[in-house]
């Protein structure tokens, strides 16, 4: 079966200082600082079977999240490129371009609308949306009173919504209360088992023994291992 | 065996800066987002004016403060009006154009930094960001255009169906250019900030060098005074922004088809093949800001 993403060759790199005025721009066009690039990510080749779960593991500034956010999009890559379903939700922050002024019940709409959903599926999924934050109370209260457990439930309920055939998850779970990380576990469970395949950027050995069928272990930007979940977990455990 | 029934759907391939796929994809893209331009619409009219009494009322609020101002000060005061029949439907027409014009280009040009929280995190074509806001405006003008409808009511005197032709090639105009424009606007302020304040100097200047609060011959009395008056005057009319309001004025000021308008009318043949060339000119200016915003579009969440 042909892999449902595939990550070739991908890198990307950032300039140490960005001018931000014309002023720097004419300035400093010509300082030394302003040609230094690094690269945060080099030469990441993968792919992911449909139906499987692979799990990004790494230490802080290896990369992950800057090729979670080259996946979903957010970020353009400067080399590579990636190929992922058009039907793609990231969970990179939950409840991203809410409108404090308005309800839950319109950000629902407009957070849907965002993540590429039209008002009529939004519809026919308002009240499994509702049910799931399990806010329903106070789902016609603007969301600027929300506590933040309740806007990141609100959040990761219309994110899973939304039919993903992949789902990017970037410790966006390390929020919100025990009962409430259960309830997205077995959520993201059910999802696995309805065949949708998942990216899962983790610090916890224990999400990924739990979730995933492969693991890519990144470090300083390139990949140091990829494979079955124990022996890269060791491989983590070996890095100084 | 849930895993084999699933369909797989269309992909998208995700590629450097600079290689992207080309306008058309961009375009496909954009047409899809319709009901993200929608959703985005309708938080910035209900959005903006939630908890406010008068509402949607606002954006009405501003233009007609502009038309008493400039109707008393510019007219009587200074005494315009004294040469120019219903000045207040004069500027009230030049006015909503221009507000159009500069209300989609000025919250245009902030669109990407203001959004920055969204555009970080979440994908979507970044050209609904612009649009929104040219829709926005759009959605003003509407209601702009109400008031106008009520001072026709009001004098008792309307423009003739023939001149309203020439909104035609008005909005082939004020697309464009109002959405490219906050095309390359809001992609430039990322970078330069300093970009949004060029924007409101350069809307400044467009304000006074468009014929909005005179009939555009008295611009043209004064430049024939000057040295290369012939430069001059042709450099004033190349402005789209003035070519917008005069060929609005054609339309929509009733005394364009009187004797007393007859020296303010502009169209003769080689008006026409100006503001013709305009639209074309406004057209190939939109498909060259897409280009740069595609271009400088793909590294703005790791610049905001």
């Amino acid at each position: 079966m042909s892999p449902i993403v595939e990550v070739s060759g991908v890198g990307r790199e950032f300039r140490k200082y960005y001018q931000s005025t014309f002023k720097e721009f004419l300035t400093d066009r010509h300082a030394k600082k302003f040609n230094k690039i690094f690269w945060a990510l080099r030469h990441i080749t993968f792919n992911v079977e449909p139906g499987s779960t692979v799990g990004l593991i790494g230490r802080n500034g290896s990369g992950k999240s800057t090729l979670l956010k080259i996946i979903s999009g957010v970020l353009t890559p400067s080399e590579g490129y990636v190929t992922r379903p058009v039907a793609t939700a990231a969970l990179l922050e939950l409840g991203a371009g809410f409108q404090p002024d308005m309800t839950g019940r319109e950000n629902i709409f407009l957070n849907s609308a965002i993540l590429g959903r039209t008002k009529k599926q939004t519809l026919a999924q308002l009240e499994s949306i509702i049910d799931f934050s399990g806010i329903s109370e106070f789902i016609d209260t603007p969301v600027k009173f929300y506590s933040s457990g309740m806007y990141a439930r609100l959040g990761f309920a219309i994110a899973i919504h939304t039919d993903p055939e992949l789902l990017l998850v970037d410790e966006v779970l390390a929020v919100g209360d025990e009962p409430f990380q259960k309830k997205c576990f077995t959520r993201i469970k059910e999802m696995q088992s309805e065949g949708r395949s998942i990216i899962l950027v983790t610090h916890s050995a224990q999400n990924v023994k739990d979730f995933c069928d492969t693991a890519v272990l990144l470090d300083h930007g390139s990949m140091h291992s990829i494979g079955d979940v124990d022996s890269v977990l060791q491989e983590y455990q070996k890095l100084p | 065996m849930s895993e084999a029934m699933r369909q797989i759907g269309p992909t998208v391939t995700l590629v450097p800066v600079g290689r992207s796929t080309g306008v058309f994809k961009d375009l496909r893209d954009l047409l899809g987002a319709r009901e993200l331009l929608l959703a985005l619409l309708n938080r910035e009219l209900a959005g903006r004016y939630k908890g406010s009494v008068l509402g949607i009322g606002w954006s009405l609020v501003r233009p007609l403060v502009m038309l008493f101002i400039y109707g008393v000060v510019v007219g009587q005061f200074l005494g315009a009006a004294r040469s120019v029949e219903l000045f207040g439907i004069f500027i009230f027409v030049g006015l909503i154009f221009w507000n159009l014009l500069s209300d989609s280009i000025s919250a245009g040009s902030t669109t990407l930094t203001v959004n920055s929280a969204l555009l970080k995190k979440v994908w979507f074509p970044r050209e609904v960001l612009p649009l929104t806001s040219f829709a926005v405006s759009v959605v003003n003008f509407f209601f702009q255009s109400l008031v106008l409808i009520l001072g026709y009511a009001v004098y008792g005197s309307w423009p003739s169906f023939q001149n309203l032709l020439f909104l035609i090639p008005v909005f082939l105009i004020v697309f464009p250019v109002a959405f490219g424009a906050g095309l390359i606007f809001s992609v430039l302020n990322v970078r330069f900030r300093d970009t949004q304040f060029i924007v409101e100097v350069g809307l400044l200047l467009g304000f006074w060098l468009s014929p909005i609060l005179y009939p555009w011959t008295f611009a043209m009395e004064f430049l024939a005074t000057l040295p290369a008056s012939q430069f001059l005057q042709q450099l004033y009319l190349a402005n789209p922004f003035a070519l917008v309001v005069m060929a609005a004025q054609q339309a929509l000021w009733p005394p364009m088809v009187t004797e007393a308008g007859l020296k303010y009318q502009f169209f003769d043949s080689v008006f026409s093949t100006r503001l013709w060339l305009t639209v074309l000119a406004s057209w190939i200016f939109l498909l060259f800001a897409q280009r740069i915003f595609a271009r400088l579009s793909g590294s703005i969440a790791a610049e905001l």
